[in-house]
């Protein structure tokens, strides 16, 4: 377990710490492209002359070393080179890699490398990006291999064109029922690109052998990067391990291959251990989320209930599809909200531009969804008159509703959650402005998120001669706390103390499989892994006392630290010292059943739906636009709680980050397509003072499922923000972040943009979306 | 400019009360020499632009962006970085009040965070709830401890200080705490160091 003790003296075990690793540790810094699109010549040759250089490498040198085959990785499509070969698809990729065991002097030789760039058509604007583009604006012209990381995920793609995947889901007739509905409203709602923004930096250190590769990475999934880098490799699984210290964040970022690729391609290039570190402006270009455009046609009865809906969707995967095809998936399937709708289709697009490549990000993609699908529940209140917590309130989805994917739901909560948030201020009317200027407001959102399924994580417990246990896991601490939640699991589950437990960092030589540490699913998952291998260790502890004292086996009682067999009793420990045992080792797996049909959608999406309601308060100042956020209100359905204290401070975390999202966070581009933000004095995230009063309810009790935490609050507080500004100020914001001059525009023109409430009939274009 | 060009130099740093001698480049930040030649990593780089916090350490008494301080600027005055804060066998009560309140997740900004807490009540014993805000709004936590360093800090200025707001005395964890000096060793933070293994 880790002592607090360490964390407050700066030295938890991180990977940036790590400075010895092996004699002949090479450095490596990378050379970015400063442009987004164009075709490459790289000249290194002056480079490799500066004293201390151990080598230099363009792309297609580094392949060329490795015997020339393509060198390409991601999670699902091998779309990406480590380093660009003929062809640099966005602003801040790698183009060339100097080694040096002085970083300053691979720094100095990135000065002598020359790189010449011929343009290509720059693509920013997914949508166009999907029609037929000029010749050189398709940016991956062939085709990529599939990855083994994600063999079930099927694709549905237009081979010579921008599409990375679609993804459709067809529940009921949503055009037919959208024709007979009473209104129809169609709204546009967009979210910008954003940076992860965890404070340790991408790092990776390679260190090969004759046989084999070690690869030390700050990554949360150490299972999917030894896949990825043993297939670009062509090796064998086992010829590469993984390891993981703690990381310092991650928020998704961290998720799949980044930088390991190219440390490990540069480790057997020079047959050195290689580090490679990236610097702020280079982590924010590694990832970014997606940025959305969500056009939602929502059909909808006089009194509020929702019938139909079709929403069309592009998500700007950047210039590799890395994890895109999956994030739309959720996408698609969040789009329902937690709204019981019996006619629903969704398409939802990934495309690619030349943008940084888009990734998973705390939420993964139901954030995006909740700000549109919730901004349009507002709209549609306004619209018809009607109060938008009762029409929240008529279409929420109930134990035995069918939701978007068609599965009957239980455990739904959702009717508490909105309780919680139309009382989470208390009833009394807000109190009167000052200044005039100033406009107070208050609104609320429920949201719904699903997690990674089907997934399958193993573990293994240890029991020790001195009553000691080990718990085996490859899960990533990352500040999220899971590895005291698994010890205290398997503390709970043998009877004995949380301190006579330890639990491992990741090692794929050593630590049993998991999935992914993501998706809030690591306490529930693993967590459900170490339980099950608890049981089996108190079954075997049952079986050898029984063997042992020769008594049957239903007469042995295992719990509390002891071991009674007839009338012996033993400690855990004692019976492996008794038993010469050396030590007692069981697995346990945790495996989530699911997918969805590749043509309609429907099946099961998610093992858990983790529900979510916020409520905000807000001041808007009419003459400058700034909005303030004064209070926020978190409710999440927790169910059962394993860790209080880490539980409301990941809800909190997650509040705070969906804060940024609305207020202010935004990956731009300059007009050449270059980053517009290169560190974070530009990319501004939340600091103290710019929080309002948080609170947060953890619903739930102890005879409840364990639900996961680390994301469920972000997708409300982007929405319940954007209403208490419509509440303040009678418009609903479509686009994020809620930039002041948005708000003054839209307080100067407040007709909705995109809006369109069609008569039956009118469907002129709805041919072209549902083909 | 080749590296050749910017040759080491030998230079003397006062850190945590140790004299040493260091042999950065002319362009080699403190942080560069902490991480580097110190071995010391409490300082962790976030941005490199003064904008995160994680780099902070004290000089002189006061916190300052090791990331955009050039070591041969430091001099004589003397730097403190987390791991000379402890003492042995007890953590500063800043320390103390961040781990009573569990305040940090992932916990690399936590030096940075403590750090500059510590100057400020170091120099203002009675800084303000708005005080202590406003001081700590230059270092970044993106998993969003914020809540509870807040509650941690202010209680560490009780403690320190020996009494709460509304004047009656602080009984919690660590009262009587002496206020430290910047003579304090460092082998108490080794020694949490050495506690995680």
């Amino acid at each position: 377990m880790i002592d607090p003790r360490t964390k407050v003296a700066g030295g938890l075990p991180m990977l940036a710490d790590l400075a010895d690793v092996g004699p002949g540790l090479l450095h490596a810094r990378l050379l970015t492209a400063p442009v987004a699109h164009a075709r490459l010549a790289v000249d290194t040759a002056a480079a490799r002359l500066v004293p201390g250089v151990a080598a230099v490498f363009s792309g297609r040198e580094l392949e060329a070393a490795l015997g020339g085959r393509p060198l390409r990785f991601g999670p699902v499509l091998r779309d990406q080179p480590p380093l660009a070969v003929e062809r640099v698809r966005y602003a801040g990729e790698p183009v060339a890699v100097a080694l040096a065991t002085d970083p300053d002097d691979a720094d100095e030789a990135l000065r002598h490398v020359t790189v010449t760039y011929d343009p290509l058509p720059l693509v920013t604007d997914p949508v166009a990006a999907l029609d037929l583009p000029p010749s050189g604006a398709v940016l991956h012209p062939r085709d990529a291999e599939p990855s083994a990381a994600f063999p079930e995920i099927r694709l549905r793609r237009e081979p010579g064109t921008n599409l990375v995947n679609h993804f459709v889901i067809r529940k009921g007739d949503a055009p037919g029922a959208l024709a007979r509905a009473d209104h129809v409203f169609t709204d546009t709602f967009t979210t910008p690109a954003m940076h992860h923004g965890a404070l340790e930096n991408h790092i990776a250190l390679a260190v090969p052998d004759a046989e084999r590769l070690v690869v030390w990475s700050a990554t949360q999934t150490p299972y999917k990067v030894r896949v990825q880098l043993a297939e670009m490799l062509g090796v064998a699984l086992d010829r590469v391990a993984v390891r993981t210290l703690y990381l310092g964040g991650a928020f998704g970022a961290k998720c799949y291959a980044k930088i390991e690729p190219l440390a490990a391609c540069l480790a057997r290039a020079m047959d050195r251990p290689v580090r490679v570190s990236l610097d702020r402006a280079q982590s924010l270009t590694t990832v970014t989320r997606h940025a959305t455009r969500s056009t939602i046609e929502t059909g909808v009865r006089a009194d509020g209930r929702i019938t139909a809906r079709h929403v069309t969707a592009w998500f700007d995967a950047g210039a590799y599809a890395d994890i895109s095809p999956r994030v739309i998936k959720n996408g698609a399937y969040g789009f329902g909200g937690p709204y019981d709708i019996d006619d629903i289709w969704v398409d939802v697009y990934a495309v690619y531009t030349n943008r940084p490549p888009a990734g998973a990000f705390r939420g993964y993609a139901s954030p995006q969804a909740a700000f549109a699908y919730e901004g349009q529940t507002e709209q549609i209140a306004r619209r018809l008159g009607l109060d938008p917590r009762h029409v929240r309130r008529v279409n929420l989805l109930r134990d035995g509703s069918r939701n978007v994917t068609g599965e009957s739901m239980t455990d739904c909560h959702y009717d508490t959650l909105l309780d919680v948030a139309e009382n989470a201020f208390g009833r009394e009317p807000i109190p009167p402005q000052w200044p005039e200027s100033e406009v107070r407001g208050r609104g609320l959102a429920l949201t719904v998120k699903g997690t990674n399924t089907p997934s399958v994580s193993q573990a293994a417990v240890l029991l020790n001669r001195d009553g000691s246990l080990q718990v085996l896991t490859s899960t990533v601490e990352m500040g999220q706390g899971a590895h005291l939640a698994l010890a205290r699991l398997a503390a709970e589950a043998l009877g004995i103390g949380e301190r006579v437990v330890s639990v491992s960092l990741p090692d794929t030589d050593v630590t049993p499989y998991d999935q992914q540490t993501s998706s809030s699913r690591s306490t529930i998952a693993m967590g459900g892994a170490v339980r099950d291998a608890c049981r089996n260790l108190r079954e075997l502890l049952a079986r050898l006392a029984a063997d042992h004292c020769g008594v049957p086996a239903e007469q042995v009682q295992v719990g509390d630290g002891r071991v009674r067999a007839g009338t012996a009793t033993f400690g855990y420990g004692e019976l492996v010292t008794v038993l010469r045992a050396g030590q007692l080792r069981c697995e346990g797996e945790y495996a989530s059943k699911g997918g969805l049909d590749h043509e309609t959608g429907q099946g099961i999406a998610s093992s858990r739906w983790h529900q979510a309601s916020g409520a905000a308060e807000v001041t808007v100042d009419l003459e400058t636009g700034r909005i303030r956020v004064l209070r926020y209100h978190a409710a999440v359905w927790a169910g059962r709680v394993v860790n209080p204290v880490e539980a409301r401070m990941q809800v909190e975390g997650a509040v705070i980050l969906g804060l940024g999202s609305v207020l202010g966070e935004e990956l731009g581009l300059d007009p050449a397509g270059g980053q517009a933000q290169r560190d974070l004095l530009d990319y501004r995230m939340p600091a103290l003072s710019d929080l309002p009063e948080i609170t947060v309810d953890l619903l739930g009790g102890p005879d409840d499922e364990i639900y996961g935490l680390g994301e469920t609050a972000v997708p409300p507080v982007a929405p319940a923000v954007a209403a208490a500004v419509a509440d303040a100020t009678g418009v609903v914001l479509t686009d994020l972040p809620l930039r002041p001059e948005r708000v003054l525009a839209a307080l100067r023109d407040p007709r909705p943009h995109h809006h369109r409430d069609s008569s039956p009939g009118d469907r002129a274009d709805y041919e072209r979306i549902a083909r | 400019m080749t590296a050749n060009d910017d040759p080491r130099q030998p230079l003397r740093l006062v850190v945590n009360d140790d004299e040493v001698e260091v042999r950065p480049r002319g362009h080699h930040t403190l942080l560069d020499v902490l991480r580097r030649e110190l071995d010391l990593f409490g300082a962790r780089p976030g941005c490199t632009a003064g904008a995160c916090g994680s780099c902070t350490v004290l000089v002189d008494g006061a916190p300052a962006s090791s990331c955009l301080l050039p070591a041969q600027v430091v001099g004589a005055r003397p730097v403190r970085t987390v791991e000379g804060l402890a003492r042995p066998g007890e953590l500063h009560p800043v320390q103390q009040a961040f781990i009573d309140h569990t305040a940090f997740q992932c916990s690399y900004c936590t030096p940075g965070f403590i750090l500059t807490a510590v100057s400020l009540l170091e120099r203002e014993p009675d800084a303000s709830r708005d005080r202590i805000r406003a001081e700590l709004s230059g270092n970044l936590c993106r998993c969003g401890s914020y809540v509870k360093i807040m509650d941690a800090v202010l209680d560490a200025r009780d403690r320190m200080r020996g009494h709460h707001d509304d004047g009656t005395p602080y009984t919690g964890p660590a009262a009587g705490y002496a206020r430290p000096s910047c003579s304090a060793s460092s082998a108490g933070a080794g020694a949490a160091q050495a506690a995680h293994s």
